[in-house]
Formats: structure tokens, sequence, C-alpha cells
């Protein structure tokens, strides 16, 4: 009998898919502290299935080549297979009497229970776009697809980071696909790639979500669309949609916050910045960059992804792609190549400089867009008037109006300090919203395993019923 | 018999006068008129030839200051003397306003004009810059009449006090004392708690907004603002307020005014990129360009205030025409009597987030949300101040306007030497930005005119009456 209900308890805790080291997810949450992590072991236990076992994606990425699936192929599949609906979206709009597109991939799951639940709204970073947020790097089942599972996800491309069929010219060459009915003639993606505020990824942004998503909202801005969630917060609209949450995932904070960060620390004459595991970002040089190096047109000068930027922080051991023996440089050589044709791979010079603290660069980027508008003799009519009250928009997110706040970070994502997590970037930013929102819950958890800002092709599964966790424990909080 | 001859050869003389007024009217006006020229300048004999008389000569405003401490005479005293003999109806204006969540007050000497005419041209709003106030646009230095008693003769004008700058009775306390603090509020002293955070709260958005409800209150029809000095931004930020830019009506004057913060940092692009140095010539002894970062120097607290010396006010400011210069003088010495004289009526301090937001430190954006929440926390914040909307309106003056012009004219003062480079003009400050507005107002009339006389930024109160026919001058050419 004893042995009887021990067994019992067991196959519970094997039906829960948990064999718990530590705290779980919603207890861990539950408690009011600069940060907490969740165990490797109970990360690792966390579990999700998916109806076909993901097989029908995976077929359609393996068939195209470089697996730069048509996204309108995937709204063909039976729902009941994919254990959701999903549907493409181009939603066009303009801006500075410019014509942009933006994209989502919506996943309306099956589960009924989703819709007690804000939309879960992924935005891809810098470089990235839908893919690797619907597969891994191996067109295995990515994270939406597992997420779908239990919520309602729309997979959002920021303009000029998704092309039908992918790109055929290498990285260093390729331009982004802003439009997509067309590609754009040198002197467009000139002006174009000039003028990609962050305000311009909003625009669209807020069009794709009010016209294809009802009720509440949760924005996940990944890496350099962390900007996002927090210049929604400042319109009523989104706001009142958002109802006072926040979650990110390699988010970090908007660069108002970081500012302040910044100069906190220069006036304590006692604080040194701690050691880190990483030694920084992943990304392009950081606050060393030479912005304007390339010339007057610097502004055309896309961040082109190469393995050895991708070798310096991203590319780790659980990469899909590592094997025995790699070397990080091999990994991030392997990565690159794999998703050399559906993956954009590059980053507009304005986006990065918005989203790092560079305010003091507003006269030279307007003098950049004026360069190239006289270059190209502006037959749009682009009014550089109306782009200049839009730069720098992230340095005046607001910072208030939060209920409840849950920042999720990988071990070796450069938001987080392995040696000294209190150090840790989303601890200090959190730190920041908890002096603004003081009644507000506010939460940071490490995922306490080595994965890094691209968890999401590392551990989709688990990161999404991780996730899930996270977004069951904010719902309970009340609105 | 006497007398007769006496009347006449006055009478001679106003003729003699006017017409050479009108001359010198038409010559600014084909000045102007030169679509070609970068800038142009109204020679000294010419600039020295205008003016016009006041009813009474002044007199009746003169002995009100002189009757008071300080010459801090009481505006609303100037609104009970007659029309008639000042040439203007004077009313005093205070409006509250609520920013913040603080009242604040600003104020308004109103001059309307007895001239018929008057009305045919917009309301001319004279803006002090950081440290001065209305008395100095109203009277001179020895309490002789000032610019606007000369412009209100045929114009309507309002001096605009911003807000902390004018104190009834002047202040009482010595320009470097801690305690002489900003009047923001007239009818009661604060505590030094809530002084220091208003001192950081004076942002140019908080005095836009008393600005627009002065303006919108008590004045009809079309405006000129003149900005001068620091609140040179006030005239770039009504261009980004619907109402406000309805009534400029694509109209620009400028005195001593400069351009927004924002071409600052244009400025220094566009040197970068062509390899050249900064346009300005540095000049020994003079201060550095406005926005200048001074990395070797410790940043001040937010909340002190940078306060008028005589060293600071001998650099470029005190020159031969100050009223106040007697032969011998240095120009310490004029400084050092014009610090004296102004010791009590003129505020003489200037709150640092308004030289921060007028130049081009927007680095510093970080720091002062600091330092204003550490003060908020520090005093417990009574007043329920919410940093979120402070943060939000930060550096307005770098998201200024620039395009809907029309007509504009910048005036600059020969030894104005922050917004004029004599030795070589073309590298002038005023150059530039006239320069960058002709660039986006392509069709727009866009003129820059020197005045000769070794004026410098302080002009009106050196040559005010000649200073008040060129600009009605210019007036009239804006509006003809």
């Amino acid at each position: 009998m004893k042995l009887s209900l021990l067994s019992a308890f067991a196959a519970a805790l094997l039906l829960a898919g948990r064999s718990l080291a530590g705290p779980s997810i919603p207890e861990l949450l539950d408690q009011d502290k600069p940060f907490v992590m969740l165990a490797e072991t109970d990360f690792r236990a966390l579990h999700l299935t998916l109806p076909d076992g993901g097989k029908h994606v995976t077929n359609l990425a393996l068939a195209a080549p470089g697996g730069a699936f048509d996204p309108r192929d995937v709204a063909k599949i039976d729902p009941q297979l994919l254990g959701y609906k999903a549907d493409w979206f181009v939603e066009r709009y303009t801006r500075y009497n410019l014509p942009w597109d933006i994209t989502g991939l919506r996943l309306t799951s099956n589960d009924p229970g989703a819709k007690n639940y804000p939309w879960l709204v992924i935005m891809n970073g810098g470089a990235a776009n839908v893919y690797e947020f619907f597969i891994d790097l191996k067109n295995r089942p990515g994270w939406g697809q597992y997420l779908a599972q239990k919520r309602n996800v729309l997979i959002v491309t920021i303009p000029g980071n998704f092309r039908y069929g992918g790109w055929d010219k290498p990285i260093a060459e390729r331009d982004p696909a802003f439009l997509l009915d067309r590609d754009l003639t040198p002197d467009e993606a000139l002006v174009y790639n000039s003028v990609f505020t962050n305000r311009v990824i909003f625009q669209g942004l807020k069009q794709m979500l009010m016209k294809n998503t009802t009720g509440d909202l949760l924005l996940i801005g990944h890496s350099t669309s962390g900007e996002l969630p927090h210049l929604a917060q400042g319109d009523p609209e989104l706001k009142a949609r958002l109802n006072g949450r926040f979650l990110g995932w390699g988010s970090g904070g908007p660069v108002r916050v970081k500012s302040v960060i910044t100069a906190k620390h220069e006036a304590d004459p006692k604080y040194k910045p701690a050691p880190t595991l990483t030694g920084g970002g992943g990304g392009d040089d950081g606050g060393a960059r030479k912005w304007t190096e390339p010339g007057e047109f610097w502004l055309n000068s896309l961040a082109r992804r190469t393995p050895a930027v991708y070798s310096r922080v991203y590319s780790r051991w659980s990469n899909p792609l590592y094997e025995p023996g790699d070397s990080v440089l091999d990994i991030a050589t392997k990565w690159l190549d794999v998703e050399g044709r559906r993956r954009a791979n590059f980053k507009q010079p304005l986006e990065d400089l918005e989203h790092s603290d560079n305010f003091y660069m507003k006269g030279e980027v307007e003098v950049g867009i004026e360069r190239a508008l006289k270059k190209t003799g502006n037959p749009w009519g682009v009014n550089l008037e109306d782009v200049q009250k839009d730069l720098c928009s992230t340095s005046f997110s607001p910072a208030e109006g939060y209920r409840t706040m849950v920042w999720c970070v990988g071990k070796l994502d450069g938001h987080w300090n392995a040696i000294y997590p209190a150090a840790g970037g989303d601890v200090g930013i959190a730190a920041e919203y908890r002096l603004r929102n003081p009644k507000a819950k506010i939460r940071v958890i490490g995922w306490d395993l080595n994965v890094t800002h691209y968890a999401h092709v590392e551990v989709p599964e688990q990161l999404a019923a991780a996730i899930i966790d996270v977004t069951a424990w904010m719902m309970k909080q009340g609105s | 018999m006497k007398s007769f001859f006496t009347t006449a050869a006055a009478t001679g003389l106003l003729a003699l006068t006017a017409a050479a007024n009108d001359a010198v009217e038409q010559k600014i006006s084909q000045l102007l008129d030169d679509p070609k020229a970068v800038y142009v300048s109204l020679s000294t004999p010419d600039f020295m030839s205008l003016g016009w008389a006041l009813p009474d000569g002044g007199k009746t405003v003169t002995a009100l200051a002189l009757a008071a401490p300080g010459g801090a005479f009481d505006p609303r005293d100037v609104a009970k003397i007659d029309p008639k003999v000042l040439g203007y109806k004077a009313d005093w204006i205070v409006e509250r306003y609520q920013h913040y969540n603080l009242d604040w007050d600003i104020t308004g000497l109103r001059l309307t004009s007895n001239d018929p005419d008057a009305k045919k041209y917009p309301w001319l709003i004279i803006m002090n810059g950081g440290a001065a106030n209305v008395y100095e646009f109203y009277v001179d230095l020895k309490n002789r009449p000032g610019w606007g008693q000369y412009l209100a003769q045929k114009l309507n004008v309002m001096i605009v006090t911003i807000p902390g700058n004018f104190k009834y009775g002047g202040w009482d306390e010595p320009v470097n004392s801690e305690k002489r603090q900003p009047a923001y509020l007239l009818d009661r002293e604060l505590s030094m708690d809530e002084y220091e955070i208003r001192n950081c709260l004076l942002t140019n958005t908080n005095v836009m907004q008393g600005l627009k409800q002065l303006l919108m209150k008590n004045t009809t029809g079309d405006l000129l603002l003149i900005g001068h000095s620091t609140s040179g931004e006030m005239a770039m930020l009504a261009n980004n307020d619907p109402e406000l830019r309805a009534r400029t009506n694509g109209r620009y004057l400028g005195w001593g005014s400069g351009g927004p913060a924002k071409l600052d940092l244009v400025q220094a692009a566009r040197a970068k990129l062509s390899g050249k140095p900064a346009a300005r010539p540095g000049i020994p002894g003079f201060p550095e360009a406005r926005g200048t970062p001074a990395p070797e120097r410790e940043p001040m607290a937010l909340h002190l205030l940078s306060r008028r010396s005589k060293d600071t006010y001998a650099r470029g400011y005190s020159r031969w025409l100050n009223p106040l210069y007697e032969s011998g003088d240095s120009t310490y010495d004029i400084a050092d009597k014009w610090i004296k004289a102004e010791g009590r009526r003129r505020a003489q301090f200037k709150q640092q987030i308004q030289s921060i937001e007028h130049g081009g430190g927007i680095e510093k954006k970080g720091w002062i949300e600091v330092s204003i929440e550490n003060l908020l926390k520090k005093t417990g914040n009574p007043w329920g101040v919410n940093l979120e909307e402070v943060s939000a309106e930060l550096f307005s003056t770098h998201y200024t306007k620039m395009d809907g012009y029309k007509r504009m004219v910048w005036t600059t003062a020969h030894y104005d030497r922050n917004h004029w480079v004599p030795e070589d003009p073309m590298k002038s400050p005023e150059v530039f930005f006239a320069t960058e507005y002709r660039r986006v107002n392509p069709n727009a009339e866009v003129r820059l005119i020197n005045w000769d006389p070794l004026m410098t930024h302080y002009g009106h109160v050196e040559l005010p009456k000649q200073l008040a026919e060129a600009t009605y001058s210019v007036v009239r050419w804006l509006c003809r």
C-alpha cells in the first residue's frame, strides 16, 4: 500500500512532467527578490508536446531551399495537426511618406483555455525574423509552435527582415525587404535604411496588433526589439491592452532607463562594473562602435552578421548545431551557414543606435538622412522634419503604470551575469522599475543552465513551458 | 516770438528726423529684400539716426524707478499712469498655471500702443533670457526709457518674464547668496527644498505652457515672438504648438536669439562630416560656444543656480555703449557697476536645466533624471511631482519643428559675440542658423541683418531708442 502510494506520487510527478529539484516557477515568482533562478534540472524537466510532433512544419521547411518555407503554406495545414490555427499577415502602412510592410504569423491555439490569457506577441531582434521563433536551426519545432499549444501567439517580423524565399545574395550584399512585393532600388534602400527608426516599426506593430488580435497583450520584444513593449506603454490604446503587464525574454530595458542606470553609476565613486563571464554583449561593439566611420551614408551601412560576431556570446553548447569538439566559432559558422538564406542577418545602424545610449548623435543622424535624401533627389517626398521628431523615441519611454513585470533570462545571456547575478543587466533594469512602480510585482527569473540570448532556438520546448508557467503566474496576480 | 522760433525749429527738426527715419527704414527694407545675401548690415550712422521721442520723454517711468529701492518699481504702478503720458496703455498681468503638479507664475507687462496703426502689426512679444527680467527691456540701466517703451509707441508689445525671474521689490539677498532664489510664486516664499526641486523643473516645456497661457489669454491676432538669449528656444518651440503656430503665421523675428538647441548637434555633425573645425573660431578669453562640453569641470548639482558675476559679464556683455560706461573704465569696471546697479531688481541667476536644454548636452538626460529623482527622494516629494512627466519633456528644444516659415529675420549686434563674429561674419552662429532654416524652408524669405554699432548682446540697454526703430522697420518688412 505504502509502495502503491509512492508509485502514485511518482506517477503524478511524471505526469506533471516535473521532478522538482527546487521551487517551481510560480513559487519562485512569488518571492519578492531582486532575482530568482530556476534550477537546471527543473528547467530541463519542463515538457510540452505537439500533436504531430512538429513533423508537418519540419517537412515544409526541409523542402524549401535554405529552409525558407512560405509561411502562407503553414496556414494551409490542418490546425488539428498543429495544435493551433496558423494565419499569415502582411500589413502595409505609410510613414515618412514611404510604404512599409510588417508581417505576423498568428498562431491561434486549439486550447480553449488560451483565450483566458493575453496574446503572446513575439517580436524579433535586429537581425532575425519569424523563422527562429517558429522552428529551430535544424527545422525542428520551435518556441512558437510549443507556446501555441497553450497560448495564442503572434510572431512579428519587423519591416525588412522577412523575404519570401529568403535572400539569394550573400549576407554581405543583401538588402532588407521593406516591401514584400518588390525589391527596392539602391536609392530606396539607402533612404529606407536611413530612416528606419523605432517609431517606424512601432507604427506597423500597432497596426498589426489592432487589426489582428483582440483582448490583452503581452509583448515580448527580443533583443533590440526590447524597446517596442516600452514604446507601447506610451501608446494609450496599446497601454490599455497591456494592462500593466510586461514580459521580457532577452529584452533588457529601454534606453531611457539604461541611461539613468549609467548616470547613477557615473555618480557613484565606488561603482565598479562587475566582471562578467561573457565579457559583454554579443552585438556590434556596443559603446566602442564607430558609427559614422563608413562615411556620409553610414546609416546605410548595415551591421552584417558574421561567425566572429556570433561566436562571442551567442554560440554555445546548447545550440542545436553544436557537436562535441566544436569551438564557438565552429558553431557560429554553422549557424550562419544554415540560416544564410531565410534569416536577415543584418541590422540597420539607426535601429541599433536608438537601442543604445546615443542620444547625443541625433544631429549626426539628421545630417545623415539629409545626405541620403539629397543624393537620391528624394522623389518620395520624405520630410526630414517628420523623421527628426521621431528620433531617439526610445529615450522617452514611460517607465510607470506597471502592475506585473517579469524578465526571463538565460544564464549565458549578456542580460544576465553568471558570476555576479545581482549585478546582471536585467536585474538592474528591474530595480529601476521597482522604484517607479512600488506597488507592482516585479520579478527577474534566470534559467540556471548554459543557455544564451538565443535559448529559444536552443531549448525551445522547455522555454515555452517555462513561459507558459510565467504567464499563468502573471495572470494570477490580477490586473 | 522766441517761442514761435523754438516751436518751428523743433517742428523742422522732427520733420527732418522723420525724413531721415523714412530713408533709413527704406534702406533696411531694401537690405532685407536682397534674396541672395547671406547677411546684410546697417551702417552705424544709419542706425544711430534712428529713434523717436516719447510723449513725456520717459520721465514718468524714470521717476517711478528712481523712487524705488534698486529701481525695482512695481509694474502695477506703471499701469496707473495715464496712457497719454506714456504713448501706450500699460497692464501688468500675472498668470498662474500648473505644471508637474506645481503652481508657477509667469508675468507680462502689456503695452498697448496709442498708435492706431499698431493693430495692423503682430503683437511683439519680448521674452527675457536666463538671468534677466522685464526691467531691462523697459528701462535702461540708468532708469531711462528702455527698448519696450520706444517700441510701444508704434507697436503693441508684451514683455514676458519667465517664471522665477521677477520678484515684487526685487531681491534683498546678494547675487551670490544661496538664499536668493527664483520667485516662482509671487505671493509667497518657498522652502529651500521646494526652490531646489523647482530649479530642476524649469524646463522649456514648462515655461512654454506659461507663455502660451499668457499669450492666449491676453493678446489677440498675430504674434512675433522675440526670445532673447536662452529664451530663443521659446519662439522655436511655439512652432510646435498648433495654436501658436497659427498666430505666428510663418513669421519669425530674432534679437540675440540664435537657433534651437537641436541645431547645435547638427552643426557639430556637419563640421565632423566635412572634416573642418567647428564654425566659430575661438576667441581668447571669450566664453565657449553654448553646449561645449567641459569634461574637466566637475558638474554642478542640478538644483544649484548659475549666478551672474562681474567676471562673466565683463567677458562679452560689458562694452563701451553700456550706459554705465565712463571713460577709462575697463570692461570689468562696467560689469561691476552693472551687477551692482541691477543687483536688486534683476534675477542674476539662471537654472542649469535652462542652459542644458539650450545646449547640445542631450547625453545628460539620464543625469538630469537621476538628479531630480534624488531630490524627490530626499524631500519625500510632498508636491507629488511625477518624474515620468518631467522625463517625457526633457530636451524638447531638440525637437523643434523647423518648417512652415514664410519670413524670418534674425537681428544681431556687431559685438554680440555669441551670435556674431565680426572678424569673420560668415562663421557667425546666426549665419549658420539662418542657413539651416533656408534649407528647410526654401520658399521662405530668410534674412539676417546685423546692426553695425559696437552693441553687445545687450544692445537693448545700450541703444534702446535706435534699436526700437530698427526693430520696427524689420517688423514692417516682415508684415509688408
